[in-house]
C-alpha cells in the first residue's frame, strides 16, 4: 500500500533519502514506493539507517564523501566504504519557526549545506558550527570551494536541489 | 539555464548569491502538510536520485509544474 505523505514523522520522511555515489541511505520502512521501485531499477545500494531523516542528517560532500553528527550513521557508513567527518559535538543549525524566527528546535548537518557545481554552500558562517576548522579541512581536502556568509546563524533549510 | 529548488524562507543574501552562480530559483512555499520548521525544505519534499526527481503532489501545483516542466 502506498505510504501516504504525513504531517509528523515517519510520515514526513518519505523523499529524505540521501544518496552517495551508488549508494542510497534510508529507513527504508518509510521510503516512497516509486523511490523503492526506481532503485532496483537501477541497481543501488542500499543502506538501511534507522534514521527516516536521512538526507537532513548526511551533509554529502562528494560520491564518496560527507559529514554527520550521528556516530551510529557514521559507523553505518565507514562500513561501506564512505569517508566520514563526525562532528563530536552537536552543531548550532537553526531551524525557522512560524513566525519565521529561530525556532527552539535545531536543525541538522545536511540541511545547513550543500554541493553544487565544484562549491559547498553553507547557510551562514561556517565558523559558527565548525569548532575546530575540521569541516573546512574536510571540505577543502576534496577541493571543494566553501561558500558561507560572514556573521550571519547557520539555518537548515532542508538543502538544495539542482535540476 | 541552470535551476535548483530551494525553500523560500531563504535569505535574501543567499538567494542573491545563487543567482549570481547562474541559476533559477524554484521555491518550495510553506506547506500545511507538516510543522513550520520544515514545511517548506527541500529534502522533504524533492528526492533526486540518479538526476531522478521524486515529490508529493502536496508540493504546491506551481512547485510541482515547473518541476515537471524541467524533468521533460
Amino acid at each position: 500500500m502506498e505510504k501516504k505523505f504525513g504531517f509528523q514523522y515517519p510520515d514526513d520522511v518519505k523523499y529524505n533519502v540521501c544518496q552517495i555515489g551508488n549508494k542510497v541511505i534510508h529507513n527504508f520502512k518509510f521510503t516512497d514506493t516509486k523511490i523503492l521501485e526506481f532503485m532496483e531499477k537501477e541497481n543501488l545500494q542500499k543502506i538501511q539507517i534507522s534514521q527516516g531523516y536521512a538526507n537532513c542528517s548526511i551533509a554529502v560532500i562528494n560520491q564518496n564523501a560527507a559529514i554527520v553528527t550521528d556516530s551510529k550513521i557514521a559507523e553505518i557508513l565507514r562500513n561501506d566504504g564512505i569517508e566520514i567527518l563526525c562532528l563530536d559535538y552537536l552543531p548550532d543549525i537553526k531551524l525557522l519557526n512560524a513566525q519565521n524566527e529561530f525556532s527552539q528546535m535545531k536543525g541538522f548537518i545536511g540541511g545547513a549545506m550543500a554541493r553544487i557545481e565544484d562549491k559547498m554552500i553553507v547557510f551562514g558562517d561556517l565558523k559558527k558550527i565548525d569548532k575546530k576548522g575540521k569541516i573546512k579541512d574536510f571540505i577543502q581536502k576534496v577541493h571543494l570551494e566553501i561558500v558561507d556568509f560572514e556573521g550571519l546563524d547557520v539555518i537548515d533549510y532542508g538543502g538544495m536541489v539542482e535540476i | 539555464m541552470k535551476y535548483i529548488v530551494i525553500d523560500n524562507r531563504m535569505r535574501e543574501l543567499e538567494k542573491r548569491i545563487l543567482r549570481n552562480f547562474g541559476y533559477q530559483l524554484i521555491e518550495i512555499p510553506k506547506s500545511k502538510q507538516t510543522y513550520p520548521e520544515i514545511w517548506s525544505h527541500v529534502d522533504i519534499f524533492v528526492c533526486k536520485i540518479n538526476n531522478t526527481i521524486f515529490s508529493p503532489k502536496s508540493i504546491g501545483d506551481t512547485v510541482l509544474s515547473q518541476i515537471d516542466f524541467l524533468k521533460r
